[in-house]
């Protein structure tokens, strides 16, 4: 079969390109522009939204388009992804998304608010950087908020973890999630999971 | 049983030979002190024990053979020491083993190669992608929530910064102190560290305590001793090099609360040796007591006993000199031969004296009286013995050798020394013939003893064989305890077996298969000592964690205000109440109290707190950090080569998911392995397969003994009914001894398998002197000195054989407990079955005489 020489191109950089960018390195600002895309969507939703389902669902959609929903909701399940049957890990898959969104609409908006200073951006590896930011409350005295950003295999930059003063909220979430299906298997977490964190 | 034609020639040359003793008594009892001194001293110099119980089987067997070339390709696996460290915290777990691994480098003469995976820096590293999944998820989220309080410590290691740090967890633990319980164990711990300095002794803070479940902590370090074998202990030098090393690492400051156990084969077997030696020792000190007493009883005159008694010693000391020049070592078991002789050995004195003390008796009428029947018994006793020779238990079989020995040598001194002695101290005044029992209390003892055996019987299929030997040994020896406790947690289970490959693919295949088992809680080749893919989960939640806590941690500023902690932890401990909040808020009183007239105390009180810090973040730091792509070359030696060896064999372990002590489950687990793997080995293979030679060889030992001894008689007899009255009450005897180990719960062991051939052989005697003395009738035989020489042998070997009981050495006092029993029973039948026996066998020769 003779392909057309620019459909062949096409197919080529679609093979070889992907793998290329996942491999190149992550920029200090590449990272820090991430985060700070992040801030700025979520701050004029803060904005020009009021509180309620609408505003809800723009933050939503703005934190899905920085946190990387699918690796974080594999990383929640851990090693209990290898007792759960395939139903199971396709509700999963269905259910955890909203669940993470939920989880951290409420306390990153309530911080992106508020006055926010990048400090430094750290490479940890070369897919992977953390960006040290500090958030002044208005109260008074100021919280950590460090942001995890890895290049995943699509070559795309993506949150992945979030430390409030160097507490990871998806780390605990996990343990959380370990004890739930160490007592009641899978189908209790699916259950938690369609209650919403705040059950 | 009628008069045989063999035994005059023998009751001749046993006359013979005691009147000329008797002839030269002073000469005759000279010699007999003077050889037994020799004799004593000749295998006191050669006389060697090999506590090695796995060489008691012959090396043909075939799963000796695959043991010995598992021991060949892994020489070390077995001969090391294990210390076991319990600490109620890890870091004076590991602080101790630190401590300890650097004394035993002081003792190179002696110990080599100390490995305790907590300390070694491969696991220090990627200790936590080993972890159990659920286990690391909790023990990381705590880390996560106490960043804060650890990134603190780490810019300011002081006790105001503690303090303020704690003060800030008590207002918020699920962000600051690693959550609600991390908290309430960081209020303890600094209440019981403080209190401890308020009282005087350091008590250093474990840090370990807020992050590592609650409970106690155990450790494990193995070290490999420098065996000597020119000593009686070859282990012994290693032992106490090792003993010095705990000493001093427990003398260093601040150690805690540190408990050592010390176990493995060299520990075992050095305590087994001394168990049996002191117990042997006491068993045979006892006896001789006994025995002599005994003696004294019986002869009712001093002189008599020491004759007797002179007649045990010299046999004894002659069999300890074959023994030590026939065989390089004696065995745990074979060396019991000595308090079984001296319980054997009293026999042959006991008949001839007390025949001697029968009214009108001379030695030639003696002599020709007993002479053949005590040669007959020193022959079936011997064959008891020796029952286990054509077996493959050649442990057994040289303790056979020994015995067979011994006895002739107990016959041989009874007919030189008896007559010496007796012409020497005279066997006057004669003692008086007791009277025949009634024939009814005859009949009534006969139905009796029936009853007794048939009930027996019902018992016998619940009577089992014990294979482990750690059954046999000591309970309250430390190194069977510590033994013990290592089955407490399944990751140092001694029971496993292995399977030799050389093939790495061929080495995953088969744990495959093997870890489809229910049996089998988890296989270990060289591969799987890397963390597999499983642990790519556990990777990520670790790199989840360090990437929030490790820079906190290198920041070099508190996130938390540091100034004025003691005062800050007090507001806040009053303005929030916490489970232990309330002792630490008293404490601190006390301490601020205190602080005011002794300006050292919160210098000190500091150093007790942050004593385990420095080690702490290092460890933190490195743990946080797991080396991308572990390779093999990258594990500890020590621990690789258990399962790699320079030429490249591989040794595939497979631990089993039950306590195998459990002989059931035992059973299953090598049946389940052997299914998949004919070829494996190890100590648990090896433990049941030799169980089930020693239980075949103790069956076909006794059926030889049964033989041979009815052959015997038969032979030199020339009588069938008169042999098959004879073997009848020992018969009897044999089915109460299996009965009796089943309702007392002593099963058969390596040990104790003897029983039955020396039951046979041995207890044949009794039978074979009332048989002999019987040929005016049964009553002409029980009214004679016979039935008083019966019971005192009897009780002589049964206060031998009993001795033997008090050894702490389970396998020595088994043999006691069952020889007892065995010998007990044997009395009993021959005593109350063999007159009705015999008197059958004449009512059906009478029947049977018309009618030729």
């Amino acid at each position: 079969m003779n392909l057309p020489r620019r459909a062949f191109l096409a197919a080529l950089a679609a093979v070889v390109g992907a793998p290329a960018a996942a491999q190149q390195p992550i920029a200090a600002a590449e990272a820090r522009a991430l985060v700070e895309g992040l801030i700025r969507d979520l701050s004029s939703v803060e904005q020009l939204t009021r509180p309620g389902p609408e505003r809800d669902r723009a933050l939503d959609s703005a934190l899905g388009r920085y946190v990387a929903l699918d690796r974080v909701g594999r990383f929640l399940l851990g090693a209990s992804r290898q007792q759960a049957t395939p139903a199971e890990l396709a509700e999963y898959d269905r259910l955890v998304p909203g669940f993470i969104l939920a989880d951290v609409r409420g306390e990153i908006a309530k911080l992106v608010a508020q006055s926010i200073a990048i400090e430094e951006v750290q490479a940890r590896s070369d897919r992977e950087a953390l960006v040290r930011s500090r958030f002044r409350r208005r109260a008074g005295g100021s919280v950590r908020v460090d942001w995890r950003v890895q290049r995943l295999a699509d070559g795309s930059l993506r949150i992945v973890d979030v430390f409030v003063n160097g507490v990871s909220r998806f780390v605990i979430r996990r343990d959380e999630f370990q004890a739930v299906v160490r007592s009641g298997g899978m189908p209790a977490l699916l259950a938690l999971l369609r209650k919403g964190p705040g059950a | 049983m009628h008069a045989p034609a063999e035994p005059d020639r023998i009751a001749r040359a046993v006359r013979d030979v005691g009147a000329a003793a008797a002839r030269r008594p002073r000469w005759v009892l000279a010699l007999a002190v003077l050889g037994a001194l020799l004799a004593g001293l000749v295998a006191a110099r050669n006389l060697a024990v090999d506590t090695d119980s796995t060489r008691m089987l012959s090396p043909e067997l075939p799963h000796r053979q695959r043991e010995l070339a598992l021991n060949a390709a892994f020489p070390g696996l077995n001969n090391r020491f294990v210390v076991l460290v319990e600490a109620p915290d890890g870091d004076s777990a590991d602080l101790f083993l630190e401590r300890l691994v650097a004394a035993i480098g002081r003792h190179p003469e002696a110990l080599a190669q100390p490995f305790a995976a907590s300390l070694d820096p491969f696991f220090r590293r990627n200790g936590l992608l080993y972890r159990d999944d659920a286990e690391l998820d909790s023990l990381l989220a705590r880390l996560s929530r106490a960043g804060p309080l650890l990134a603190t410590l780490a810019a300011e290691p002081r006790l105001e910064a503690y303090f303020a740090a704690l003060a800030e967890g008590v207002v918020d633990a699920d962000r600051i102190a690693g959550g609600e319980a991390a908290l309430a164990r960081a209020l303890a711990e600094t209440d019981r560290t403080i209190r401890a300095r308020l009282a005087g002794p350091s008590r250093p803070l474990p840090f370990s305590a807020l992050f590592e479940p609650e409970g106690e902590v155990r450790r494990v370090l193995t070290v490999v001793p420098r065996l000597d074998f020119t000593r009686f202990q070859p282990a012994g030098p290693a032992r106490a090099a090792l003993e010095a090393a705990i000493r001093e690492a427990r003398a260093a400051p601040g150690a805690g609360e540190v408990e050592v156990f010390v176990t493995g084969d060299p520990a075992m077997r050095s305590e087994e040796l001394r168990s049996v030696t002191q117990g042997l020792g006491l068993a045979l000190g006892v006896s001789l007591l006994a025995v002599g007493a005994l003696f004294a009883l019986a002869f009712r005159r001093l002189a008599l006993a020491g004759v007797a008694l002179l007649v045990v010693v010299v046999a004894l000391t002659a069999t300890a000199a074959f023994a030590s020049l026939a065989f390089d070592a004696l065995n745990l078991v074979s060396m019991a031969f000595a308090v079984l002789l001296t319980g054997l050995g009293a026999d042959y004195a006991i008949h001839l004296i007390l025949r001697l003390r029968e009214p009108g008796a001379d030695w030639p009428q003696a002599a020709c009286d007993l002479g053949p029947a005590l040669l007959l018994c020193a022959l079936t006793t011997s064959l008891g013995f020796l029952a286990f020779v054509p077996t493959p238990f050649v442990g057994m079989a040289q303790l056979g050798v020994i015995g067979a020995f011994g006895v002739f040598a107990a016959f041989v001194a009874a007919v030189l020394i008896v007559p010496a002695g007796v012409a020497l101290v005279g066997a006057h005044p004669p003692l008086p013939p007791r009277p025949a029992p009634s024939a009814r209390a005859g009949r009534m003892a006969a139905w009796g003893v029936l009853a007794l055996v048939a009930a027996a019987a019902l018992l016998v299929p619940h009577a089992r064989f014990e294979a482990d030997p750690m059954a046999l040994r000591d309970p309250d020896a430390p190194s069977v305890r510590a033994f013990d406790l290592l089955f407490d947690q399944k990751e140092t289970r001694p029971y496993v077996a292995s399977v030799l490959v050389r093939d790495p693919a061929r080495a995953e295949e088969l744990a495959r298969r093997l870890e489809r088992s229910p049996l089998v809680e988890r296989v270990v080749t060289p591969e799987r000592l890397l963390p597999g893919p499983e642990a790519e989960f556990r990777r990520e939640a670790i790199e989840a964690v360090a990437a929030g806590l490790l820079p906190q941690l290198e920041a070099g500023e508190p996130p938390i205000p540091t100034e004025d902690g003691l005062n800050r932890l007090r507001a806040a401990l009053a303005a929030h109440p916490r489970p232990g909040g309330a002792a630490l808020a008293e404490a601190l009183r006390q301490l601020e109290a205190r602080a005011a007239t002794d300006p050292t105390l919160l210098r000190d009180l500091e150093r007790d707190v942050l004593f385990h810090w420095p080690a702490t973040l290092a460890r933190l730091r490195t743990s946080l950090a797991p080396d991308p792509e572990p390779r093999l070359a990258d594990l500890p030696a020590p621990l690789l080569e258990r399962y790699r060896n320079a030429r490249g064999d591989l040794r595939v372990e497979v631990v089993p998911r039950a306590d195998l002590r459990d002989h059931r489950a035992r059973a299953a687990f090598v049946a389940e392995v052997r299914r998949v793997a004919p070829d494996a080995a190890g100590p648990v293979v090896n433990l049941e397969e030799s169980g089930a030679v020693v239980a075949r060889a103790m069956v076909t030992a006794t059926l030889l003994a049964l033989l041979a001894c009815g052959l015997t008689l038969l032979v030199l007899t020339r009588d069938l009914p008169g042999t098959l009255a004879t073997l009848a009450p020992v018969l009897a005897a044999v089915v109460l001894t299996v009965g009796a180990s089943a309702l007392l719960k002593v099963p058969f062991n390596y040990a104790n398998v003897i029983a039955l051939p020396m039951l046979l052989g041995a207890g044949i005697d009794s039978a074979i002197h009332m048989a002999a003395r019987a040929r005016g009738g049964p009553a002409a035989a029980l009214s004679s000195s016979t039935p008083r020489a019966v019971v005192f042998s009897a009780f002589t070997t049964i206060a031998a054989f009993g001795s033997l009981m008090l050894s702490a050495h389970r396998g020595v006092a088994s043999i006691g407990a069952l020889l007892l029993v065995a010998l007990s029973a044997t009395t009993i039948c021959t005593l109350a079955l063999q007159p009705a026996a015999l008197a059958l066998v004449r009512r059906v020769r009478r029947a049977a005489e018309p009618a030729r």
